[in-house]
Formats: structure tokens, sequence, C-alpha cells
């Protein structure tokens, strides 16, 4: 009921203006004119009973005054004829005077059928339905003669109401319907004003013409509306002119900006090609006769010279290698200061990522005596996306430093998650390398991540390196997201972390990813080292396998043991399956137990080592140097090869290097002789220069390709450009691999290896 | 013959049966109208107005009808009050004293006093006395008002035409009464 009551008191709210002013003005006369007949009705009945009480009054006294004499003087007959005159009213039923002594003197009535009430003593007026009446005392002179009674008939009251009634319902309906028709006529006064606002607004806002204006039309609310619109109007136009006018200079303006802009832009483009086009000839030309350096000095270290001159020799290889990562982390700087820094995003295994770095670092470092660790949480996710290179490079550039200031002690790279909380899509990690070197003052901390910042200038003396290598990682975390603190305590150790938020394709972690077959669960293990992160890392490790963690001592079926350079041995226990030791390089036993693994030790080793244990069922007992050891993979040296190089020097270095690994090579000394030697006779396998005159290496490389006369070759690229896009743009040119310069003799074998693996795999599948 | 006996002997026996039985009933009727009578004119009163300043006690006079004289007295005792009471005073105008009449509002004039009625009416008029009397004529000799008995009830008649002479206001309510 509340709802429908609700409903149409919204539509009727929701009618138009005209609807509702009708319907208010109907209303309003409605009431008025109904209550107008109800009052009428109500007095007609009032005056008609107030009338005929006022005639009875009237008559009474007038017929009770002409009764005086006949009652006085006992004349019957006067008063009877008397009393009959009042057949001239037609209303009088009867009339009757009593005697002193209540006798009926004489009687008046109109018809037979009425019948004479008992006289009254007092003098009153009473009313019943159908008629009123009357007793008058007559006195003469004070003297009480007699009374008169007189009744009088009110039937004609009812019709009297009727008609008051019909004129009621008559002045109602005529009276609304002028009503009705007055405010059709009014309503258009005041509705048509309201309507032409209204189209006004509309015709505004679909069309947006200003310059319209509203008529007024009189001087009430409506027309101050129309006023105030045409004033609202006026301004909105003289603004939009405004605005227009603005923006049509704006346009100009902009377009001129524009123009200027891309005249700038032009010119920002031409100078950043420049830039990078000089970048790239910098390493180039850098690297050129780096190339030469190092190589000659590789080619020198491994002919037969006195001690001497071997560290003649090796002063020089270490020379170079300073002097090519100085240039590299320059190069790198630059790019990065220049904007050109871009981060890829490939899915790479994490745990893998950071066990390469921290295995390049300690490489060069095997023969110090410090410890290196890597804790990696084992719910870390496997995979990851993001940027390799860059994160490997911000590890090592961590590590490296770590390792250049610490003598004794370890340096320790730590994963794990950071204490906030994960999304769905992405994995917050924090990564932490610590160290227990020189340590840093608290005041010179701040400057750490500056460029060409050491604490002092005699730690570039003592420890070498361009200052660069700092800000270069903090430059990268921050490009990935995150951002490098450092926390030292002088004469305590380091330690830089960051967190980074890396998207993780796959669910898997570390753990389950890495996990040993289902066999291998439920077995025992004992863990002894002394390190305790890493302790505790590797009984979380196997603990997420399912394996028992038992003391050392008792009789598990598997331990693991360490001998590590500054911190007391421990010996693996004789396990039932096999016994573990991860030593430092320099404390490895002449006669080892069980097997034996370099610090840091890696994830996949204690996969392999649980692994293998319980697939082969029995001790075994491995060599760590033997297994290390891959066979040569060379191909074979009747391999036909082509070098296309424009140094002479280069070219000498490398047909050394390949002489010495028993190639004999042929060289071109640009890319258009390169393609002609390639027509004249197939080559296997080409090295080629990409800078290179008359025809350079892409070029060349394409020529290559697109000839079907030619039989194609294995395409090796040599580049002394880091920039990023030099790898794609060789791969789109068809190149196979490609190596960096300077040319090591180590990176050359690498590179023949992967040409072998390659040619031996389409050999078998040919011969399949 | 004793029939006829009986018949000669019945009549004066009616005859005596008569007046012993209506002495008292005549007597009785007489006494009944003049107390009607006297009660009219008292209320004749009550319907005439005095262009003259009226008297009170209102003195109504008798001539030569004492039974009347003694009714209205009774009555008059009877109907005086706190704004009106009469006097009622028995005139004998037989010899040529019509001046006694000064000072009445009324006056009854009796049986047999024919001759004294044009002195009467004349001084009545000068006066503004109303002049009552039962005698039949005297209207046509300038009397105001006339008992008449019709159908055995007392009624009167008004001189209507001469009202005007006595210098009397007469209320058209007793007028409406007058039998001619």
């Amino acid at each position: 009921m509340k709802r429908l009551l609700r409903q149409a008191i919204h539509s009727l709210l929701s009618s138009s203006v005209r609807k509702k002013f009708l319907l208010a003005t109907i209303l309003s006369s409605l009431v008025t004119l109904s209550m107008f007949g109800v009052v009428y009705v109500l007095h007609e009945k009032s005056s008609f009973i107030e009338k005929k009480n006022e005639q009875l009054k009237s008559l009474s006294a007038i017929v009770a005054s002409n009764s005086e004499a006949s009652l006085s003087f006992d004349d019957p007959i006067t008063a009877g004829e008397y009393l009959a005159s009042l057949s001239s009213e037609p209303d009088i039923t009867q009339a009757i005077l009593y005697g002193t002594d209540g006798s009926t003197f004489a009687v008046y009535k109109r018809s037979d059928t009425v019948q004479i009430p008992v006289t009254s003593a007092s003098e009153e007026t009473s009313s019943s339905d159908s008629h009123i009446s009357r007793s008058t005392q007559i006195y003469v002179e004070q003297d009480f003669v007699g009374t008169l009674y007189i009744e009088m008939d009110t039937t004609s009251l009812k019709a009297s109401i009727r008609e008051a009634v019909i004129i009621a319902i008559l002045i109602v309906g005529i009276g609304t319907s002028i009503s009705v028709l007055i405010a059709i006529l009014l309503q258009k006064l005041i509705t048509r004003p309201l309507f032409e606002l209204e189209e006004l607004a509309k015709s505004v806002a679909e069309e947006g013409n200003y310059s319209r204006r509203a008529i007024k039309r009189f001087d009430d609310e409506i027309g101050s509306l129309a006023n105030s619109i045409n004033i609202m109007m006026h301004v909105v136009q003289e603004r939009d002119q405004s605005i227009n006018d603005h923006n049509r200079n704006l346009e100009k303006e902009v377009a001129h900006r524009t123009s200027e802009l891309r005249g700038a832009m032009v010119k920002a483009e031409a100078a950043s090609k420049a830039k990078s086009d000089f970048l790239s000839t910098m390493s180039h030309e850098l690297r050129t006769p780096l190339n030469a350096i190092v190589g000659m000095s590789s080619i020198l270290a491994s002919e037969k010279i006195d001690l001497e001159l071997q560290n003649y020799v090796k002063i020089i290889q270490s020379s170079s290698d300073n002097l090519l990562s100085i240039i590299n982390e320059i190069l790198d700087y630059s790019k990065i200061e220049s904007g050109n820094l871009e981060l890829e995003e490939s899915r790479f295994a994490l745990s893998e990522c950071l066990e390469e770095a921290i295995d390049m670092v300690a490489a060069l470092h095997w023969e110090k005596p410090i410890d290196f660790f890597i804790t990696i949480d084992p719910l870390l996710p496997y995979s990851v996306l993001g940027d390799i290179t860059r994160l490997r490079q911000v590890i090592v550039n961590l590590l490296s430093n770590a390792s250049k200031f610490t003598k004794t002690g370890y340096v320790w790279l730590e994963a794990k998650l950071a204490n906030r909380p994960s999304d769905d899509t992405a994995k917050h990690i924090s990564l932490a390398v610590h160290d227990t070197g020189i340590g840093i003052p608290k005041d010179r901390q701040n400057r750490l991540f500056q460029t060409f910042s050491q604490i002092d200038s005699s730690t570039t003396r003592q420890f070498g390196g361009s200052g660069l290598g700092l800000a270069i990682s903090q430059k990268l975390v921050n490009a990935m997201g995150g951002q490098i603190v450092v926390a030292s305590e002088e004469g305590e150790g380091t330690t830089f972390s960051f967190e980074l938020s890396l998207p993780s394709p796959s669910e898997k972690t570390i753990a389950s990813k890495l996990a040993p077959t289902a066999t291998a669960v439920q077995q025992t293990i004992s863990v002894s080292v002394p390190f305790s992160p890493l302790q505790e890392s590797l009984s979380r490790l196997f603990e997420a396998w399912g394996m028992r963690i038992e003391k050392s001592g008792q009789e598990t079926d598997f331990s693991i043991g360490s001998r590590l350079y500054g911190f007391e041995p421990r010996p693996a226990s004789a396990a039932r399956l096999n016994s573990l030791t991860i030593h430092h390089p320099l404390k490895r036993e002449a006669k080892p137990f069980g097997i034996y693994s370099n610090s840091p030790f890696r994830l996949i080793e204690a996969r392999n080592f649980i692994q293998q244990s319980v697939s082969e069922g029995k001790r075994v007992v491995v060599n760590e140097s033997q297994s290390s050891k891959s066979p040569r993979g060379l191909p074979s040296s009747t391999t036909r090869i082509l070098l296309a190089e424009d140094n002479k020097v280069n070219q000498k270095v490398f047909k050394l290097i390949m002489k010495r690994e028993g190639f004999a090579i042929d060289i071109a000394a640009d890319g258009r002789e390169a393609v002609a030697a390639m027509l004249k006779a197939p080559y296997d396998l080409i090295f080629m220069d990409l800078q290179m005159p008359n025809m350079d290496g892409l070029e060349a490389c394409r020529v290559i390709r697109s000839n079907p006369d030619i039989e194609q070759p294995w395409i090796v690229g040599f580049t002394a450009n880091v920039e990023s896009e030099a790898e794609p743009a060789m791969r789109s040119a068809g190149m196979n691999d490609f190596i960096s310069k300077p040319v090591k003799d180590d990176r050359v074998r690498e590179a023949l290896r992967f040409y072998e693996s390659h040619r031996a795999k389409g050999a078998s599948l040919k011969s399949k | 013959m004793k029939n006829a006996f009986l018949s000669r002997l019945a009549v004066p026996i009616f005859g005596v049966i008569l007046f012993v039985a209506f002495p008292s009933n005549v007597r009785a009727q007489s006494l009944n109208e003049e107390s009607l009578k006297a009660s009219y004119i008292l209320k004749f009163i009550d319907f005439v107005r005095w262009e003259r300043p009226t008297s009170n006690p209102t003195k109504v006079g008798v001539v030569h009808d004492p039974s009347l004289f003694r009714e209205l007295q009774a009555i008059a005792a009877k109907k005086s009050r706190a704004t009106r009471s009469f006097e009622i005073v028995e005139i004998d105008t037989s010899s040529d004293k019509i001046g006694k009449l000064s000072g009445l509002d009324l006056v009854y004039i009796g049986r047999n006093q024919q001759p004294q009625w044009a002195g009467i009416v004349k001084f009545a008029r000068q006066e503004s006395i109303i002049t009552v009397s039962s005698e039949p004529g005297f209207l046509e000799e300038g009397g105001l008002i006339e008992f008449i008995t019709l159908q055995n009830r007392i009624r009167f008649s008004l001189n209507l035409v001469e009202v005007d002479l006595y210098n009397l206001g007469v209320s058209s309510k007793l007028a409406q009464l007058s039998v001619k």
C-alpha cells in the first residue's frame, strides 16, 4: 500500500508542470467550493429553521394579541374565526386556544387527521422532524387569559435542503469548470515562459549555442530567472569566447612549441644517436687495442717462458682485465646516465643466477683465505621474470666489492623472502651481501653510491677500481624497482642489501623444483657446518624435501661436514649411503672421505648428492676436480674457418689463438671479402667482426644468409659493442653466436665447442 | 271526564311547579348575568385608552342598578392589584345631578333611565367617560357600549360611529367582538 502511494506521489511529482498546475487548481477549487457547498446547505437549513421559528413566533404573537379580547370576553366563535384565518398560512397545521383552566377554547385544524395536543402551561417552542410548535401564554393587563398553541409543518425543509444541495452541486460543478478554464488560460501564462526556458536550455545543451537569449515576458520570478539565465549565458558566452581565443592562441603556441620540440627532439635524437654511436665506436675503439693486449698476453702466457717473464705477462693480463672492467663500467654508467638502459624481462632460475654470480667471484679469489657462502631460502620461487644479466651484474659487483675489502672471514650472499607480504603475481625477494671486511665509517656511508666515490683516495690505490661499481649497481637496482642500503661497522664488516619485487610465472619453489625423487625422502641426514646461516639454510632445504635432520654423530643415511678456512673443521660422519664435505679450495684433504664440494656450496650439488646416492644405493667417492672437467669437445682440425676482421693486430691475435687450438684459418679484411670468399669456397665457420669498412659484419651476414647458392656456415659475431641492441641485431641478421671483444682464448674455445655440439646434433639428426 | 279534569288540573300544577322551581333559577341566571356584565365592564377598561389623564383607582359609576353595583364591587375587590385598582360608586342622576358623573372613567346606566341618556351621554362625551347600558336603543342615543343577549349569551355592541366623540381610543380587538 505504502509502495503504491509512494509510486503515485512519485509519478505525480514527475508529471509536467502544466499538469501539476492544473491539478493543483482543480483540487483547490474543488475543495473550496465543496466546503462552500456544505456551509451553504447547512446555512440554508439553519436559516430555514430560524425563519420558520421567527414566522411562528410572529404569528403566535399576532394571534395571541388578537385573541386577547376573545378570551377576555369569552367569545370562542370570534376566536375560532380568527384562528381560521390562519388557513392562509399553508405551513400552519393547527392552532388552539386554551382557556385559563386549560380547556380548549377555540381550535383551528388544517385537516381532521391532526391530533390536538394537551395544552402546555409554559411558554415554549418545540420541534420535531416534521413540525415545530409554539405555546404562547396570553395576558391582558397582567391577567392570564389563556394559552395559544400553534403548530407549523416543516416538511418543506427537506425540499428546501434538497434544493440547496442541488444548488451547491451546481455551484461546485460550474465553479470548478470555470476555475479549470481560468487555470488553463493562466497556466499558459506561467508555463509558456518555463517551456521557453526549457527549450532554450535543451538547445544550449545540444548545440552549445550560448548566443541565444531567454525572452523575459513579465517582471515575475520567471522573468527574473530569464534575466539570470541571460546573464549566465552572456558570461558563459564571453568565457567560451575567451577560452576559444585562448585555445586558438594555445593551439598556435602548441604548434609553435611542438615544432620547437620536434626540432629539439630531432636534435636530441641526433645527439642521442651520436652519443650511442660514440659509445659504440668508443667501446669498439677501446676494446680493439685491448683485444690485442689480452690476446697476445694470453698467448704469451701459454708459451714456455722464464718465471720473470711469466710474472710480467700476468701483470699485463691483470692490468688489461682491470682496464677492461673499468671500460665496461664507464660504458655502462654512460648508458644509464643517457637513459638508454633497457631492462629485459625474461624467465630465469633465480638460484642459478645467484650461484653463478658467487661462483664467478669465488673463482677469482680462490687463493684468498676467505670463505664464500650462499644461502637461498628454499621457499623462494624457482623461476622469476626479470633481467638476469643486470641482476647478476649487481650481485657480482657487490660480491666483488665485498671480496676486495675482506682479508679474512667470509663473504656471504643471502637470498630470502622479504618481510613484506607478496601478492599473487610478484614475490618480494630480499638479497644481501655480507662480508667481514674493513667496514665503512658512518660518515662515509652516504657517499658510497655517488659516482667515482670511494671511501678515500688511498682505497683506490690499495684496492683499485673505478669507483663506479656501486653507483652503477644502485642505478640498476633502482631501475628494477629496488634500493640498495648499506649497514656497516668499521672493522666489523658490511652488508649491502636490497629488495626486489619479481613476478613469478610458476608456483614452484626452489625446494619443490629441485626436490629429489620420492625414494630420497624419509631419509635421515646430519648437517655439520660451523657457519650457522648455511647450517640452517641446508637444514630447511632437507626438511622441505621431507628428510629428517639428526644430530651430528648419530648414524644417519647422509652426512654433511665441512672444512672451511675461517672455521674449525667438522668432518662428515660415516653415513649409510654417503657423506659430503664442503671445503675451501685451499683446505682440501689429500685423502678425501666421501664426496667433496668446493664452497660456495650450491643447491644443485645438494640435490645431486642426495639423488645420486639414493639411485646408486652405495657409497660413491667422486673427485670433484675430475667431475668438473669436461671433454675437449672441439671441432676437428679440418673444419674450414674464416675470420672477417679489418684490424691487422686482431687478425694476428685470432690467428695465433686458433693456431694454438690446432686450426688454420683464412682471413677476410671486410664483409665484402668475406662474402666473396664464401662464394669462392664454402666455410664451415665464420668469425665475423661487426664493424668493418666497405661492408660491415651484419650486412655481410645478411648477404650470405640470403644467397641460396652458398652452403650456409655457422657464423659467430665479434662485437666490442656492449649496447643491448647488439645481440638482437646479430640474431636478426642471422648470426648463430657471438663473442664480445676483447677476444680471449677461453671464449673462443667455448664458441668452438658450442659450434661442435650444434654440428654433432645436426649430424646425428641427419644420420637418423 | 276524569282525563279532562286531570288535563285541566295539570296546567295549574305545572304552573305551580314552574313557579316553585323557576324563581331560584331565574335568580341564579340573573345573578350570573350581572356577574358577567360586571366582569365585562371591568374588562372594557382594559381595551380603552383615554386621551386625558386617567385616574387611579379607576372610577366606575353605576346608575340605578344596585345588583350590578354589588357584583362590580365584588369583582373589583378581586381584580384590584398594584398597578390598577377600582372604585365602584353608585350614582343617582334622576334629579339632574349629572355633575356627579364627573371624575368617573366608566358609567353603567341601569333600567328605565332613557330620559337621562341624552344628558349623561353629552356629559360623558365631554368628560371621556365610557357609557355602558343593557337597554336597547342606547347606542342610537349616543351611548358607547350596549349589552345584548344573543343565543343566551351576553354580547355587546360598540358605537364605532360615535366613538371619536368621546375622545377615547377603543382597541380594535374590542371592536372585533362588537356584535354590530
